[in-house]
């Protein structure tokens, strides 16, 4: 069920930083990670993001058993081993959209770009007892996460924006910490529509080792003729697509926002439910940058990406073009 | 090395090599007696076999390009001007002529990778890159907090 929410999303952070804070546990973001694997629970999870002058709100049920998950929205989504990831559209059947064989390298130290702490007290969630971790960059406080403070659950993320009100946040509105019930199956079929390979030695240059702003490369993929590279600063993480062609207006997603890219390039960036993206276009190549990081973060990790070396087709594709070009001015 | 065989005395006329006849053996346009002495021809004459395998690989290039639809209007425009007499005959005809062979040579320029032609379009499929970023992201990552927006249908408004 989707909700439209006229209201703006105001929820400033003045309120929740009066309590004095002291140094978490390194593992803090570890043990809330681990929690998610080993803690069984079914809950009532309600995710909000603002688009516009709009917030959005969708429901979610979540299980979660042993290391699997299932959560149910108008898409049904599935991890069953560490790293296998199932999506089901709609009431369709199966999708694999993340093989078990694919890993991806490590995640960057978050230490060295955040300061990960322990603020005293904590709201109650879901009518559960919480303590709150505050991840913060300098003086700008980025995120507040309400773990559970009987297993370190996440219960609540909040993710601030410049001025400091919450843009985007899941909470539980209801849970249930209850081991009886049975582990997620799996899908007796799914199809593998366009699972993707990891990619070994030499990339694109659209794939350096490191953008901006502390995102490091974990894995580069290919699926169809999609170059992946995905990117992480042990925080957020940010996904750079990278396909042949020529993006025309109307092949944009809707009516986003225009934003300055790499090398003066006008790209267009939209949100969606879990960050921020933007789509642009160079040299014959289309790219599409997807993240959960705030959007300042997103736009300096791509304006850091190299220019690309001019395009150098084939002689077939240079035919096909030439026949598309001289056709063009007849529309 | 077998000599080419002349074709002086065939029934192509009086050169030295296939020329024109490569197409028309390639579309099976030649009479039979032709067909036989344009292969028995081939067997010697590495220029014309050459020759034969670049139309043939031509002829597949442009039986590959994908259809093209017309544009919108394209078929009332062509109508329009047909009634003004765009197609009569006459000095018209031969200005159409010129105008088409410069737009052929320009097309060649733009072929050859003098002029640099436009690749082609391409539409992103957005929701789907979506959901790859976060599939991939919550691997070995928290779970719940990465892996709950995919569980939203990604819409853009459009």
């Amino acid at each position: 069920m989707r909700v439209a929410v006229t209201a703006t999303f105001t929820l400033l952070l003045t309120t929740a930083v009066a309590a004095p804070a002291v140094a978490a546990p390194a593992s803090a973001l570890d043990q809330a990670r681990q929690a998610s694997e080993d803690t069984p629970f079914d809950g009532v999870l309600d995710v909000r993001w603002q688009d516009g002058g709009a917030t959005h709100l969708e429901r979610l049920t979540v299980q979660g058993r042993g290391g699997a998950m299932v959560i149910q929205g108008g898409n049904q989504v599935m991890a069953l081993s560490p790293f296998e990831r199932l999506l089901a559209h709609g009431g369709q059947s199966w999708d694999e959209l993340w093989p078990s064989s694919v890993t991806p390298g490590p995640r960057p130290d978050a230490s060295a770009k955040y300061q990960v702490t322990e603020v005293a007290g904590g709201p109650v969630v879901a009518g559960r007892t919480t303590k709150t971790v505050r991840i913060s960059q300098g003086a700008t406080v980025r995120e507040q996460l309400y773990l559970d403070a009987a297993t370190s659950l996440m219960l609540e993320r909040d993710e601030y924006g410049e001025d400091g009100s919450v843009v985007r946040a899941m909470a539980f509105e209801s849970v249930s910490l209850d081991a009886s019930m049975a582990a997620p199956a799996k899908p007796p079929s799914a199809e593998h529509p366009a699972t993707p390979v990891a990619v070994r030695g030499q990339v694109s240059a659209l794939a350096p080792l490191e953008l901006a702003d502390g995102y490091r490369r974990v894995g580069v993929y290919r699926s169809g003729g999609i170059l992946h590279a995905l990117y992480s600063d042990g925080v957020y993480d940010l996904s750079v697509f990278e396909q042949a062609g020529r993006l025309r207006h109307s092949d944009l997603p809707g009516p986003g926002d225009p934003v300055a890219v790499a090398g003066g390039t006008t790209g267009w960036t939209y949100p969606w439910p879990g960050g921020q993206l933007v789509v642009w276009s160079t040299e014959g190549r289309i790219l599409t940058a997807v993240s959960d990081a705030p959007a300042d973060q997103l736009l300096l990790a791509v304006r850091s990406l190299p220019p690309l070396p001019p395009e150098r087709p084939s002689l077939l594709s240079k035919l096909k073009r030439a026949c598309r070009t001289l056709m063009e001015p007849l529309a | 090395m077998t000599e080419p065989r002349r074709f002086g005395d065939s029934p192509f006329g009086g050169g030295m090599h296939l020329g024109d006849a490569l197409s028309g053996l390639l579309d099976g346009e030649l009479a039979p007696s032709q067909q036989d002495a344009a292969r028995a021809h081939l067997v010697g004459c590495p220029t014309c076999a050459e020759e034969l395998r670049a139309v043939g690989q031509a002829r597949d290039w442009v039986r590959a390009l994908p259809p093209v639809e017309p544009p919108f209007g394209f078929y009332e425009r062509a109508m329009r001007e047909g009634r003004r007499g765009a197609f009569a005959t006459g000095p018209s005809l031969r200005r159409r002529a010129g105008l088409a062979a410069l737009g052929a040579a320009a097309a060649a320029v733009t072929v050859l990778g003098v002029g640099s032609p436009r690749p082609n379009p391409a539409s992103p499929a957005v929701p789907r890159l979506v959901e790859a970023h976060a599939t991939s992201a919550s691997v070995g990552a928290d779970l719940l907090s990465k892996l709950a927006p995919v569980a939203v249908p990604v819409s853009f408004g459009r």
